[in-house]
């Protein structure tokens, strides 16, 4: 499950999958665990630029639009900057791994301030969404135990469906997490994460599955928190990969810069 | 009449068949009857309070709390963390629950050696005495989270359940009493708040009548038999009260009507109504058998003549009733309504159980009994009507001097509801009330809303003042806002300096540190304090537990404050269930005086349009209006406020008193026809229809005295109130109406 996560949160934020292992096996003779390795194991993007549209909605249907544009090298590095509305315009978040940790920077426009910021991003919302970044990063796929459940069919397309039971619920914030994954490129459809008590939480949809300079990519993908009804939808306005983004932009000194690299 | 006396003395069987088959249709839709307590289910949909209350439900999800306090030694212990952080995880769970706010749920905004901290405060209980300090340490600086997650005075944990809107308080208070019960300290947790007063006045007024009534009904037995001396003079006031109450319960259910905290009553009202016309009809059967009449021309003579009475009683009953439709509070309206089936009902099973089943008994002999010695109650009534004659102008001017007495008593008069106070002090209730209001500095919600550009500095600033102001007042203990986020973040951007917990300066500061919050949290987190495009928010007011007169005080000074606050930047509204019930109070209150204006009139109005007489329809006005301004006069006096519970009373004096007057004034008319000077008349109505009524009142009053020892106080009140509204009405009509009866006559002769 992680491993789908891990897929789409590579998607998200870097940007592409690789057309990778072909499921030449009949994904009946797969574990479960064979499945969600190769859907780990899907080629990704040196870096990326994206332009997303995040639309927020609530219970009574009243809806949110921030626009962002992000940067992201390899599955290290990314810079995202708020680009609407206009009162945020500028706020700009660098996120940069090493060592297994995340380190993270913020910048504020209005105050001209650059601060460092101590969090356990895990499981914490992405950018106020029903996403965390857990719902859209790497994540380690050995956090699970993964049960083939069965092959089906999910809108007329061909997908396994596989269970992943959390090896330490509290670690990961789930208890379980089952993916339909289509087993052709080995990309996941639908994700449903259930909590810490076994009671579903959220619904994550991947609504649109592109091909991009030869990489599979989600490009639009939506999370329903059932408990709330409240509901996140990313879009992808904008791909383009492997343009070899200089690595200065990955900095922290360089996030109040970011607005004047946006092209216009 | 006659006709119906002769057709059910022809077939009894039958007659009991038809009862029987009606009742067996009400009874299986019982089971169907629904329980709906809420306050805001109470007030009309269209009231302003009501729209805003829906709205502000709606926009930032429930905001009725209820807080619940976890007593430990220490608070920060890893026992009490841990226990918080389960309960947090199981009452958000709970059905009707919308978000809980804890140590557990709260988040961690610091500044640290210029490194912005976000974090869950507490993801899990800390393990080392290090870490505990240093949470103990942040928290206890944290305004947002003292009288909050934590009391003022640190001994205790706080847990605040916030309800989604409408749901059923009593509902989710008791699977919330679960959880709490189930744990090893549930001694140490304290429950309060709207919803669990709510829910525990409910339980308590259904638990006392369900164990009171059938006391009521063993009173009313034992007077009855040793006024009526015959089994069948029992069983069979009994009997009618039970179809009664089992029809108008059951054209609740079949209609999909839910019983509601004031319909509760109504089994005691519909006992009241329904022994009422048995006994006057057994009274005069008996009487008639006792005169030497054959069992079957006693039933037609008593049928022919009460049967007449009784039908002008519930005539005049359903009339004083249904006045209570006029009522703004749809439960009221709703009440009257079934009330008057309730009287309806009444009468048609007296006029033909009553009949069939004395055709189908034996007839008692009663005739031996009448040589021995007159009872008591024969000569206390003999001396009374021979008493009211002679003293009849004293008697009027005591009258008239009880009457100014109780006018003046009845200024006094408070209109004040204290829920709290319904309770005994020693119930959970009023004690975790107590605990959370004078360690939380509250348990109830206020909300004001403010309409403005939420982000606007100015208008941030503007909430602070005005949190600062009520932060001084004494009722309120705790006050929350999105503008008390701001702050908190601005601070710790800042490397948490002092200074720094205030509002930035520009707008796009406030935006910028909005969304750094929301990065850190649930989208669903801000949506209690601010609406999704921020236009409207919410200021929290949480206070102590106050009397509706208290609350309206409270109420007007906050509105005042914040319109000076706002400072024409924002609008603002207040609103709250508390609030709600406040409303509502006063919308029962007034509702009632008009009510009781409409029905004293009607009365009259029917009276007299019975008897063909002004006359008649004015003095019947004597009674009720004595017996009504006694009852408010003593409350008065006796500082009893006028609440949700005791305000039906007037109606009851009214809707019951009414009957003794019509039973009179049918008596003596028919006397008076039959050829009786008026002092003759009034004598011989004493001694006849007076029997009756003694009987009416001592068997009701008895009956409604047995409430004054329920545990909970509105009901205790309503007991006493009513046996003593059933005692005054009752002398009034035996004494005052005949008295104004012969001087009006005199004056008419003269005249």
């Amino acid at each position: 499950m992680k491993t789908k996560k891990r897929t789409i949160g590579t998607i998200l934020l870097a940007g592409m999958l690789g057309l990778g292992v072909l499921g030449y096996a009949a994904a009946t003779v797969l574990t479960g665990r064979e499945i969600i390795e190769n859907v780990d194991a899907m080629e990704t993007a040196d870096d990326a630029m994206l332009l997303m549209t995040m639309t927020l909605t609530n219970d009574r249907d009243e809806s949110l639009v921030r626009e962002m544009r992000s940067w992201k090298l390899g599955t290290e590095s990314t810079a995202l900057l708020f680009i609407a509305p206009e009162d945020v315009a500028g706020t700009a978040f660098l996120t940069v791994e090493a060592g297994g940790d995340d380190n993270m920077w913020l910048y504020l426009p209005s105050l001209e301030l650059t601060k460092r910021i101590d969090t356990d991003s895990k499981s914490q919302s992405f950018m106020g969404s029903d996403f965390t970044y857990d719902n859209m990063g790497e994540r380690d796929i050995d956090d699970y135990e993964y049960t083939f459940i069965r092959e089906d069919i999910y809108e007329e397309q061909h997908v396994v469906v596989v269970e992943g039971v959390a090896i330490n619920p509290d670690d990961v914030g789930y208890s379980k997490v089952i993916s339909w994954i289509l087993d052709d490129i080995w990309m996941p459809v639908k994700i449903e994460y259930y909590d810490v008590r076994g009671d579903l939480e959220k619904i994550q949809t991947n609504t649109r599955i592109e091909e991009i300079d030869g990489y599979w990519a989600i490009t639009k993908m939506e999370m329903e928190n059932v408990r709330t009804n409240h509901r996140t939808i990313v879009e992808m306005t904008q791909v383009e990969l492997n343009t070899g983004i200089p690595a200065d932009v990955f900095t922290s000194e360089a996030l109040p810069t970011l607005l004047d690299r946006v092209p216009q | 009449m006659d006709k119906l006396a002769k057709w059910i003395i022809r077939w009894p069987w039958i007659t009991l068949g038809i009862l029987l088959l009606i009742t067996g249709v009400f009874l299986a839709g019982i089971p169907r009857l629904q329980i709906d307590n809420s306050v805001d289910s109470m007030l009309p949909d269209d009231h302003p309070a009501r729209l805003l209350y829906d709205e502000v439900n709606d926009t930032f999800g429930g905001t009725d709390v209820m807080v619940i306090a976890v007593h430990s030694e220490d608070i920060f212990s890893e026992g009490t963390l841990s226990q918080v952080i389960e309960l947090t995880e199981t009452l958000q769970r709970l059905p009707g629950v919308d978000e809980v706010v804890s140590l557990s749920t709260a988040k961690r905004m610091d500044g640290e050696d210029g490194t912005l901290v976000v974090r869950e405060l507490m993801p899990k209980a800390p393990e080392t005495d290090a870490a505990r300090d240093d949470l103990r340490t942040y928290v206890v600086g944290q305004e947002m989270y003292v009288n909050n997650i934590i009391s003022s005075d640190g001994l205790y944990a706080g847990i605040v359940v916030e309800l989604l809107p409408n749901v059923d308080d009593s509902a989710v208070y008791t699977s919330l009493r679960q959880v709490i019960d189930a744990q090893a300290n549930a001694d140490d947790i304290y429950v309060a708040g709207g919803p669990a007063v709510n829910a525990e006045m409910t339980t308590s007024m259904k638990g006392d009548l369900v164990q009171l009534i059938p006391f009521v009904l063993l009173v009313l037995a034992i007077v009855l038999y040793l006024s009526l001396r015959t089994v069948a003079g029992v069983i069979l006031p009994l009997a009618v009260v039970l179809l009664t109450v089992i029809w108008t319960a059951g054209l609740m259910a079949w209609l999909g009507i839910p019983m509601a905290m004031i319909s509760t009553t109504l089994p005691i009202m519909l006992i009241a109504i329904g022994v009422a016309d048995a006994i006057h009809i057994l009274t005069e059967y008996y009487a008639g058998l006792r005169g030497g009449e054959e069992k079957r021309s006693a039933i037609r003579t008593v049928v022919k003549h009460i049967g007449v009475a009784i039908v002008l009683t519930s005539i005049t009953t359903l009339v004083g009733f249904l006045s209570l439709g006029t009522s703004p509070v749809q439960q009221v309206m709703q009440f009257g309504l079934f009330v008057g089936f309730g009287v309806m009902a009444a009468l048609a099973i007296t006029l033909t159980l009553i009949p069939a089943a004395l055709e189908l008994g034996r007839g008692p002999k009663l005739g031996a009994r009448k040589v021995t010695k007159p009872s008591i109650s024969t000569r206390v009534l003999t001396w009374l009507s021979k008493f009211v004659v002679k003293r009849r102008k004293a008697l009027l001017i005591v009258g008239s001097v009880l009457f100014v007495l109780a006018a003046i008593g009845s200024t006094r008069l408070v209109v004040e509801t204290n829920t709290l106070r319904f309770f005994r002090p020693e119930t959970p209730i009023r004690e975790a009330t107590e605990v959370v209001d004078s360690s939380f500095g509250g348990s109830e919600s206020l909300s004001v809303i403010v309409n403005g550009d939420i982000k606007s500095p100015d208008v941030l600033n503007g909430m602070l003042e005005f949190q600062d102001w009520a932060n001084t007042l004494p009722e309120v203990g705790y006050t929350a806002s999105v503008a008390d986020y701001v702050t908190q973040i601005n601070e710790a951007l800042h490397d948490n300096d002092p200074v720094e917990r205030v509002i930035p300066q520009t707008r796009n500061a406030v935006a910028q540190e909005i969304l750094l919050y929301e990065m850190s949290s649930d989208p669903s987190d801000f949506a209690r304090v601010v609406n999704y495009n921020y236009e409207q928010a919410r200021v929290v007011l949480r206070m102590e537990s106050l009397s509706s007169s208290e609350l309206g005080a409270l109420v007007q000074q906050v509105e005042d404050e914040a319109v000076r606050s706002a400072d024409s930047q924002f609008d603002v509204e207040v609103m709250g269930s508390t609030y709600l019930f406040k409303v509502l109070t006063d919308l029962l209150v007034s509702g009632q005086i008009l009510s009781l204006l409409v029905s004293l009139l009607g009365v009259a109005l029917v009276v007299g349009l019975i008897f063909r007489s002004v006359r008649f329809g004015l003095l019947s006005m004597i009674p009720l209006g004595f017996t009504i301004t006694l009852n408010f006069g003593i409350m008065g006096w006796l500082n009893i406020p006028l609440d949700t519970a005791t305000t039906m009373l007037a109606s009851i004096a009214i809707g019951i008193g009414v009957d003794y007057t019509v039973h009179f004034l049918s008596k003596y008319r028919r006397e008076l026809r039959a050829g009786n000077t008026s002092h003759a008349a009034v004598g011989e109505t004493i001694q006849t229809t007076g029997r009756a009524i003694s009987y009416n009142v001592v068997a009701v009053a008895a009956g409604f005295a047995v409430l004054l020892f329920s545990s909970f106080g509105p009901i205790a009140t309503l007991g006493a109130l009513v046996a003593l509204s059933m005692g005054v009405s009752g002398l009034a009509a035996l004494t005052l109406l005949p008295a104004a009866l012969i001087a009006t006559e005199v004056k008419q002769k003269k005249a």
